[in-house]
């Protein structure tokens, strides 16, 4: 995740679209002190595999108002997005298996 | 010590001696009388050249330099007010006003080789500028002689441990500092003694109360013109609540560090400014090598660290390219056995590198190094290679 103090690395859009280091969920809540929830992040991991991280990001906050550090959550979605695709996958299979076992009883109905 | 009124003969050597041991002063030292009139010089204001000032040590209305004889046979040498001589009470060092019979014993302790040096040790390290200084000051401090002893405590130090003067004169203080502290604090006080460096140390010392507090003790040398050592000054500060907040504060920063490494999620906390102060293990595990590096290969790094290199992998080296500086070896490499320092500090084209936290690993792209590792990384420019990397 690159900071504000340089760290580099890298993580992408859903488009593909590199992350500028302004774009940084981090960054953003320091600077406009909001809070910023899951955003989607890829991830080129270093073994050449690729990953999804939800990110979430917000100022800690003094009682006087001030910033006193920045806190980023971010979890790994990769496996959950994938079986997400898998399970949409699957069910338009199923739909589609469905719709052809409907399309099937039809035209032997409609033979017979 | 009160004088006795001694016969001619004794007089004359009394004289002489002070007489000798007031020439090696470097201070100009002038006595005057009631009236004002000049009835004593020293070597330093006999001088032509030097404008002979009157040493605030003597600026009382009518002073009496006084020569003792020790039981030991030594001299001792002191100035009283007149009139504390006349009440027959111990001698009072006039740039103070503290009480100097200890000094007086101290000296008469010494040997008579040593009594000189002593005796101008002392005057010197309670001359009235350092004394007031001292004095002044809100924390412990002392003085000591280029060889160590210490010469001179103010106050404060005598508040804080409850010591009588002169107890922790010459090195009667490392009795103070706590058992399991003192050798530690002796060789570092024996390194400052014998290289002239600055101390900086943290110990316990035993206190007015009997218990021991967190202290920390720093001294520095003093330097005359011609560069020669001539003594240490030094502060004490009593840190014992410092540093007990902060062993909580590390105590908690451990508690909170094991709490979040049990998280499920990812955590990272930064400055305001966004440096990552912590991260726990599942953001490193999510992020892995990519959170501290981009992709790329044949940039040049400069590591402001150093190398270790082990000893199955001493016939490898990386290629040498440029130059760089070290500026320390990271907690990792000092856990690394056979610190190459060769290797430290140079500046290698990183053809195959990747980074995690705060060490990075190198290997060349043909020859591959496993146990060449970049410790310190703070580099901006380290490049992640691509294909897997096998750690």
């Amino acid at each position: 995740m690159r900071s504000p103090s340089g760290i580099p690395t890298a993580g992408f859009h859903a488009d593909g679209r590199r992350f500028e280091s302004s774009e940084w969920p981090l960054a953003r809540a320091l600077r406009e002190c909001c809070v910023i929830s899951d955003e989607e992040i890829h991830i080129p991991r270093g073994d050449g595999s690729k990953g999804l991280a939800l990110v979430s990001a917000a100022p800690v906050r003094s009682s006087e108002g001030g910033v006193l550090a920045g806190i980023v959550v971010c979890s790994d979605v990769t496996d959950l997005r994938r079986m997400q695709e898998d399970r949409a996958r699957l069910l338009a299979a199923e739909q589609a298996a469905l719709a052809t076992r409907d399309l099937m009883s039809t035209v032997s109905h409609e033979l017979r | 010590m009160t004088a006795e009124p001694p016969d001619a003969r004794v007089l004359a050597k009394q004289v002489a001696v002070l007489t000798a041991i007031l020439d090696e002063l470097d201070d100009a030292i002038v006595l005057r009388d009631a009236d004002g009139a000049v009835v004593f010089q020293n070597r330093a204001a006999r001088l032509p050249e030097v404008e002979a000032p009157v040493s605030p040590f003597i600026t009382a209305k009518r002073v009496l330099l006084n020569v003792s004889e020790c039981p030991d046979g030594t001299w001792a040498a002191f100035a009283a007010r007149d009139a504390d001589l006349r009440a027959g009470s111990s001698a009072t060092d006039l740039s103070t006003g503290a009480d100097t019979a200890s000094m007086v014993c101290r000296v008469g302790a010494a040997s008579v080789s040593e009594h000189r040096l002593l005796v101008r040790s002392t005057v010197s390290h309670r001359s009235p500028v350092v004394s007031c200084i001292l004095e002044a000051v809100p924390h412990s401090a002392f003085t000591a002689t280029a060889q160590g002893n210490l010469a001179y405590e103010n106050r404060k130090t005598l508040e804080l441990t409850g010591a009588v003067a002169g107890e922790l004169a010459g090195l009667g203080w490392l009795e103070r500092v706590h058992p399991d502290d003192r050798p530690r604090v002796s060789e570092a006080w024996r390194a400052t003694v014998a290289t002239g460096c600055n101390l900086r140390e943290e110990f316990r010392l035993q206190c007015a109360g009997g218990g021991y507090r967190w202290c920390l003790g720093a001294a520095s040398p003093v330097v005359n013109d011609d560069g020669i050592r001539v003594k240490f000054i030094g502060a004490i500060t009593d840190i014992n609540d410092q540093r007990t907040l902060r062993q909580q504060v590390e105590d908690e920063r451990a508690l909170l560090l094991t709490v979040v490494d049990q998280l499920p999620v990812g955590i990272c906390i930064s400055s305001p400014a966004g440096a990552p102060r912590l991260l726990n293990k599942k953001f490193h595990d999510i992020w892995g090598y990519n959170m501290l590096m981009e992709p790329g290969l044949g940039q040049t790094i400069t590591w402001t660290g150093a190398f270790a290199s082990p000893t199955r992998c001493a016939g490898r080296r990386p290629r040498r390219c440029g130059e760089s500086r070290a500026v320390g070896i990271s907690e990792r490499a000092r856990k690394l056995q056979n610190v190459n320092p060769r290797l430290t500090g140079a500046t290698f084209r990183c053809t195959f590198a990747f980074a995690r936290h705060d060490s990075a690993i190198l290997r060349s792209p043909k020859n591959y190094c496993p146990c060449i590792h970049a410790i310190s990384l703070r580099h901006p420019h380290c490049r992640l290679p691509r294909g897997r990397p096998s750690v």
